[in-house]
């Protein structure tokens, strides 16, 4: 009977294969949690990253914006200063008269802008509604 | 009286329609917050990049290891 039992068990050299195989099943599953801890840590930098290149794009975006804005008040004042001298020059010349003529000749092209910009408003909203 | 016994626009019974989902597309900010709270949920996640006249700086393509269930729009 105790040697009929001896015989199922398995021998020393099973057993140790057993443990080997166990042992290099932990050591896969180790390696596989570090590639995936480093995984994750590759991840998160990206992630950082992204969040940065879209930080620094919108300070860049504010700044061109900031840029744009200042020139363009720079060419109007520009504007108005010499449109003021042209005409202190031609009261100075004593041609005022002039000046009203020009005046009334610019004023149809500003107020047909105006017409036209707010034309353009009303279809837009229209179309929104739409 | 009659008036105060009708039901009400609250009390009407709502519908909502949720869709159960295992994967997902998340920004890099909620990719993050999902790594400090929900990080054991992941399943596997991959970070598609930006390509050129994309508006984004890419985004975390991720699944996770049960579905979800979100409201459906």
């Amino acid at each position: 009977m105790a040697d009929e039992e001896d015989k199922n068990l398995p021998n020393e050299e099973v057993i140790q294969q057993m443990l080997s195989v166990q042992g290099a099943e932990i050591e896969t599953r180790r390696r596989e949690l570090e590639v995936r801890a480093s995984d994750l840590d590759n991840h998160r930098r990206v992630a950082i990253a992204s969040i940065e290149a879209e930080s620094a794009d919108r300070d860049g975006s504010r700044q061109t914006l900031e840029r744009e804005s200042t020139k363009s008040k720079r060419f109007i004042l520009i504007l108005v200063f010499m449109l003021l001298l042209f005409i202190a020059g031609m009261v100075w010349l004593g041609q005022a008269a002039a000046i009203f003529d020009l005046l009334k000749e610019v004023m149809k092209y500003v107020l047909g802008g105006f017409g036209g910009a707010g034309l353009t408003l009303v279809y837009q909203s229209f179309k929104k509604e739409a | 009286m009659l008036r105060r016994n009708l039901p009400s626009q609250s009390d009407k019974k709502q519908i909502l329609d949720f869709a159960a989902s295992e994967a997902e597309r998340v920004s890099p900010e909620a990719f993050l917050e999902i790594l400090e709270r929900r990080q054991s949920e992941l399943k596997s996640f991959e970070f598609v990049p930006p390509r050129l006249g994309d508006k984004h700086f890419g985004y975390f393509r991720i699944e996770w290891k049960w579905p979800r269930f979100s409201l459906r729009a």
